[in-house]
């Protein structure tokens, strides 16, 4: 009895996290600009300007704002904004063609809600600094 | 008896053409480049130069060039380099945020290869000159 119960409760926990999470993907049309370099430690860090606009799964549109640095591995904070004026906030890491990223809330329906996402540069053209980037979530 | 056999040539042509029709999307990330300006018969004609990314859903990817006009609409002729150093020809006619398209041969893999598509401007920012194009398109 004890076991079914332990085993009842796994699965409830399982569903409610299913539930509850919602998967959704964005695309990302981004443009590169490169703000200058410094020498470090640890090689030299560049400092990048992204501009870009996004499309995503459940609907939304909008336009995004980051700022990174790119040495041994790219690391960005960025704004974005949908076609309602609600802004969510991002971070992430990327190591060569894929990295990961969070989503940490932000205003209107993105408040509060935050979300796991792995990302990749699904294409590049680095003449003239415009990628194309695919990214899958899971938020909480 | 008449009528079964015209529903069976019919079907029978139906299903050879939906056998040799290959269904493929592209995903596009742009940027825009505006040119001068002309006044012409049919009223001002801005030049614009077109380079970006794209990915395709047969697991190409590569970058894409396009030289066109903007006027009452948008007409361009591109090509796409894809990561074998193979290229496709297409132009690309537009009123408003959709337009078609059409695949002419090329070189490599895409020698011979013709294709009708349809596009639609998924998101833009204007302010930034960069755009999200989606593409669907049939081989002939």
């Amino acid at each position: 009895m004890k076991n079914i119960t332990i085993f009842l409760v796994i699965v409830l926990m399982f569903t409610t996290k299913l539930v509850l999470a919602e998967d959704f993907s964005i695309t990302f049309a981004n443009k590169y600009s490169m703000n200058g370099a410094v020498e470090t430690p640890l090689g030299v860090l560049k400092a990048f300007t992204i501009k870009g606009v996004f499309s995503d799964s459940r609907g939304h549109t909008g336009v995004i704002n980051c700022i990174a640095t790119s040495g041994k591995n790219l690391d960005f904070v960025c704004d974005s904004k949908d076609e309602d004026g609600d802004m969510f906030y991002s971070s992430g890491r990327r190591a060569g063609d894929s990295g990961e990223a969070i989503i940490t809330g932000g205003t209107g329906k993105y408040a509060n809600i935050t979300s796991q996402c792995e990302y990749q540069i699904a294409a590049l053209s680095k003449v003239v600094m415009v990628g194309l980037i695919t990214m899958q979530c899971s938020s909480k | 008896m008449k009528s079964i056999f015209i529903a069976t040539i019919l079907l029978s042509i139906l299903t050879i053409t939906s056998a040799f029709a290959e269904d493929f999307t592209l995903t596009q990330s742009i940027k825009w480049t505006m040119g001068s300006e002309i006044e012409t018969a049919s009223g001002k004609l801005k030049g614009v130069s077109v380079d970006g990314a794209y990915i395709d859903s047969r697991g190409h990817k590569g970058i894409l060039t396009c030289i066109g006009s903007v006027g009452e609409v948008f007409k361009a002729d591109c090509n796409l380099k894809d990561e074998d150093g193979d290229i496709v020809y297409l132009d690309a006619l537009r009123k408003g945020v959709d337009g078609v398209s059409k695949m002419s041969g090329g070189t490599g893999k895409y020698k011979n290869v013709t294709a009708n598509c349809v596009y639609q401007i998924a998101n833009s920012n204007k302010e930034a000159s960069l755009g999200l194009v989606t593409m669907q398109c049939s081989n002939n």
